[in-house]
C-alpha cells in the first residue's frame, strides 16, 4: 500500500479552502445524495427479459439507420446477431444508453411481439421519467440535461459514499498541495474550470449518451496535473506500508513529475480497452479533460511565475 | 533431535558466516522497490496494450465462451510480459536498476565482479527470469528470505546481485531463519507440484467426460428437447405447440420456438406463436395475447384458444383446421376422454404420419390401444360384439411391436 503523505498537510491554516470544498462535497452528499439509491428506477426494462426485447427493438432501430448513423455506432454492434439472446442483452444495455433511440422509440413502428412492444413502450416512457427526475439526473451532466448549472452542481454531486470519500481523500492531499504553492484562487479556478473541461471532455465521447456524470474526479485531476507541471522539479512524501514489522512501513520522497504520467496514462489506457459505448462507471474522458486543463494551466503559471524557462532547461 | 534455548544469550543465532562484507539490500528495500515497480510499470504496459485489451473484451463480449477471446487474453499476457521484461531489461542495462530500485536506493551489479558493468543479455537473462518465478507461485522469490547474499534464482543464474546504497547494509539472513525458509520452501514446493498434478488429472477427466464441449445455448430457437427437429416456420411451431400439449417438451423450450417465430422474418407462424405465448403465460398478460389472437375471429388459433379456456367445447374443436398438428393433438386428448379411443387413435395415426413426431406420439399410441383393449374386454362381458375398427387397431399394436 502506498499514500501521498505531504509534508504541509499537518498546518490546516495553511490550505482553508481545500478545507471548505471538501466539506462542502461532504454536506451536499449528506443533505443531498446520502438517501439516494444509486440504482435507477427499479423496471422490468433492466431484467434479463427486458434488456433481451430492448435489444431485439434496437436491432431493428438499428436497421433503419442511415449508413453515415451506424458508421458512427460502435463496431460490435455491428457484429451482433438477432438470434443470440446473450448478444440482444448487451445490445438491450446499450440501447437504454442511446438518447435518440429512447426518445423516439414510443412512436416508432416495431416489428415482433405486439402484445410484448405495447407493454414495453409504456414502460420506457415510465423509465425515462423515473430518470429523469432522479436525483443523480438532476444534478448530473449529460447529453439529455446540458442545461449551464447542470455543469456546476456536478462537480459537487457523488453518487455513494465510497466515490465520495476517494474523490475527497485526493482532494484533500492535491488540493492542499496547490493551496499552498499558488494560493486559494489559483485552486478555485482550476477546480472549477477543470470541472467544466472535464465535462466536454465527457460530452464529446458520449455525444447521444442518456447517463448522466457526477463527481469531483475531473476537477482533482485538473488539480493534479496542475501541480505536476507547476512544482516540476518538486518530490511528494508518500507513505508506504508493506507489514507490520520493523524497516516495512515509513515515508519515500517521489517526484512529481513521475505521477502525471502515470495517471495520465491509466486513464487513457482505461478509456481505450474499453469497448466503445459501454464505460465502466467512470469517466475517463473527464479525467483527460480536466488533465488537459490543469496541465495547460500549470505552464501558464509557470510562465506567470518566471518558471517556465527553468522548465525548458530541464 | 535438540532445539538450542534461543533465549539463552550463548545460542544467539548469528549472522550468517557467507554474507559478512557485501553490501546486501534489506528485504523490506526490495519489496518497496516491487510495488514502485509495478506502480510505474503497469500503466505502460496497459497502455501499450489497451488496443489489445479492448479486442479480447469485444471477443468476450460476442460470446463469453468465445474461443478468440480465450486466444486473444492469452496473447495479451504473453506481450504483456514480454513488454515487462524488456523495459526491466532496459532499465537494468543503462541504470544498473529498475526505477523502483532506483527510488529504494538499490542497484543490481555483477556478481561477484561489482565493478564489471552489467551486459544487456545479462540483464535480459535476469529479467526473464524473474518472470518465469511466477510460473510456479512465486515461490522462487521466497529465496531472499534464506540466501546467505539475499539472491534469488534469476540472480543466481545471471550472475547479478541486488546491493543497497544506504550506509548500512542488511547483515543477511540468520543460519536457523535460512534453514526455515529452505525448508518451507522445499515443502511449498513438493505441494505445489502434487497441486499441479492433480489439477491436471482432474482437468484431463472433465475434457475426457465431455464437459469442454462447446454448447449452443443463447441461440434463439435451439432448446435441448428440439435441437433435432428439422423443421421451419409454422411448422416447426405447429410441432413445438403439439409436443407442448403432450408434456413432451417444458414451457421454456416453447416460449423459445414462440419467440423465435415472432422475432423472426417468417411471418406465416406469427398466429400459432401467439397460441404458444398465450399456453405459456399467466394472468393479465395470457389474457392480452387471447385478444389479440382473437383480433381475427374464427381463426384456428382463436378457436383453439376458446376451446382451451372452455375445456370441453368439442364442437369449436371440429372447426379448427385439422391439417395442423396442434389441432389433431387436441382432438386425440379430446377423443380419449370422452372414451371413444379409435376415433382417438385414428388422430395419432394422422400425426404419426410425420416422422418427426412419430416416437413422441407413441407414448399416446399405447396408451389408447390399452384402453381400446380394456374396453373391448368390458364390451365382450356385457355381451357386445366388439367393432372391425377397434380390432384392426388391436392388429396395428401386435404388429408393430411383433406381439403374437
Amino acid at each position: 500500500m502506498i499514500l501521498p503523505n505531504p509534508a504541509n498537510l499537518k498546518d490546516l491554516k495553511k490550505y482553508p479552502l481545500t478545507l471548505t470544498l471538501v466539506a462542502l462535497n461532504l454536506v451536499i452528499f449528506m443533505m443531498i445524495f446520502s438517501g439516494v439509491r444509486e440504482s435507477l428506477p427499479s423496471t422490468k426494462l433492466l431484467k434479463d427479459d427486458g434488456l433481451e426485447l430492448t435489444g431485439r427493438l434496437y436491432y431493428q432501430f438499428l436497421k433503419e439507420a442511415s449508413p453515415t448513423e451506424l458508421a458512427k455506432k460502435p463496431s460490435w454492434i455491428l457484429k451482433m446477431s438477432s438470434l443470440n439472446q446473450e448478444h440482444m442483452m448487451v445490445l438491450g444495455a446499450y440501447a437504454l444508453r442511446d438518447s435518440r433511440f429512447l426518445t423516439t422509440a414510443e412512436t416508432t413502428e416495431f416489428r415482433g411481439d405486439e402484445i410484448k412492444i405495447a407493454t414495453w413502450k409504456k414502460q420506457v416512457v415510465q423509465f425515462h421519467e423515473g430518470y429523469q427526475n432522479h436525483l443523480l439526473f438532476r444534478f448530473g451532466l449529460s447529453s439529455l440535461d446540458k442545461s449551464s448549472l447542470s455543469w456546476l452542481t456536478y462537480q459537487f454531486s457523488h453518487s455513494n459514499w465510497f466515490h465520495l470519500l476517494s474523490n475527497l481523500a485526493f482532494l484533500l492531499v492535491i488540493g492542499a498541495a496547490v493551496e499552498v504553492l499558488a494560493g486559494s484562487g489559483v485552486l478555485l479556478t482550476v477546480y472549477l474550470i477543470g470541472g467544466i473541461a472535464g465535462g466536454m471532455g465527457f460530452l464529446l465521447s458520449n455525444l447521444h449518451g442518456t447517463v448522466p456524470m457526477v463527481g469531483a474526479s475531473a476537477s482533482i485531476s485538473a488539480l493534479l496535473a496542475f501541480y505536476c507541471v507547476a512544482e516540476l522539479r518538486g518530490r511528494v512524501r508518500y507513505f508506504y506500508f508493506l507489514s507490520p514489522l520493523a524497516g516495512h512501513f515509513g515515508s519515500i520522497y517521489l517526484p512529481t513529475l513521475l505521477i502525471l504520467p502515470l495517471f495520465l496514462l491509466v486513464d487513457l489506457a482505461s478509456f481505450w480497452s474499453t469497448p466503445e459505448g459501454l464505460g465502466g462507471g467512470v469517466a475517463y474522458t473527464a479525467h483527460l479533460g480536466g488533465t488537459v486543463l490543469g496541465l495547460s494551466a500549470g505552464l501558464i503559471y509557470r510562465w506567470a511565475s518566471g518558471r517556465f524557462f527553468s522548465m525548458q532547461n530541464l | 533431535m535438540l532445539f538450542p534455548d534461543l533465549s539463552a544469550p550463548e545460542a544467539k543465532p548469528k549472522q550468517h558466516p557467507k554474507s559478512a562484507g557485501y553490501p546486501i539490500a534489506f528485504v523490506a528495500d526490495r519489496s518497496l522497490a516491487l510495488l514502485l515497480d509495478f506502480l510505474i510499470f503497469s500503466p505502460i504496459v496497459s497502455f501499450i496494450l489497451a488496443g489489445f485489451v479492448r479486442q479480447t473484451r469485444t471477443f468476450f463480449l460476442l460470446d463469453m465462451q468465445s474461443h478468440e477471446g480465450v486466444l486473444a487474453g492469452a496473447l495479451v499476457f504473453l506481450v504483456g510480459a514480454i513488454i515487462v521484461i524488456f523495459l526491466q531489461a532496459l532499465s537494468l542495462f543503462y541504470w544498473q536498476a529498475t526505477p523502483g530500485q532506483i527510488f529504494a536506493q538499490m542497484r543490481v551489479v555483477n556478481f561477484p565482479d561489482f565493478k564489471k558493468p552489467l551486459t544487456f543479455s545479462q540483464s535480459l537473462l535476469r529479467s526473464t527470469g524473474w518472470a518465469l518465478q511466477f510460473l510456479f507461485a512465486a515461490l522462487p522469490f521466497t529465496e531472499v528470505l534464506s540466501h546467505p547474499l539475499r539472491r534469488c534464482l534469476h540472480e543466481r543464474a545471471s550472475d547479478t546481485m541486488v546491493v543497497t546504497l544506504k550506509t548500512i547494509p542488511d547483515e543477511g539472513p540468520m543460519p536457523l531463519e535460512a534453514k526455515f525458509v529452505s525448508s518451507w520452501l522445499r515443502m511449498s514446493f513438493l505441494f505445489l507440484l502434487l497441486f499441479g498434478f492433480v489439477s491436471v488429472l482432474k482437468t484431463y477427466s472433465e475434457l475426457v467426460a465431455g464437459q469442454g464441449k462447446s454448447s449452443s445455448y443463447g441461440l434463439v430457437g435451439v432448446c435441448k428437447e428440439l435441437k433435432d427437429l428439422d423443421l421451419y416456420g409454422s411448422k416447426r411451431i405447429d410441432a413445438a405447440l403439439s409436443l407442448f400439449l403432450i408434456d413432451e417438451i417444458t414451457p421454456d423450450c416453447l416460449n423459445k420456438e414462440a419467440e423465435a417465430s415472432l422475432w423472426g422474418d417468417s411471418i406465416n407462424s406469427q398466429d400459432l406463436a401467439y397460441l404458444a405465448r398465450y399456453l405459456v403465460s399467466s394472468g393479465a398478460e395470457q389474457d392480452l395475447y387471447q385478444e389479440k389472437i382473437c383480433s381475427a375471429a374464427g381463426s384456428t388459433s382463436c378457436l383453439l384458444v376458446q376451446y382451451l379456456k372452455a375445456g370441453n367445447s368439442a364442437k369449436t374443436l371440429e372447426l379448427a383446421d385439422k391439417k395442423l398438428w396442434v389441432t389433431q393433438t387436441l382432438l386425440a386428448e379430446e377423443r380419449f376422454e370422452k372414451k371413444d379411443y379409435a376415433a382417438s387413435l385414428d388422430a395419432i395415426a394422422r400425426i404419426q404420419k410425420d416422422t418427426y413426431l412419430s416416437r413422441a406420439f407413441e407414448k399416446r399410441f399405447v396408451r389408447s390401444v390399452w384402453a381400446l383393449a380394456g374396453s373391448k374386454k368390458d364390451n365382450s362381458l356385457r355381451g357386445r360384439k366388439p367393432a372391425s375398427t377397434q380390432e384392426s387397431w388391436i392388429e396395428e399394436f401386435k404388429e408393430r411391436y411383433d406381439l403374437q
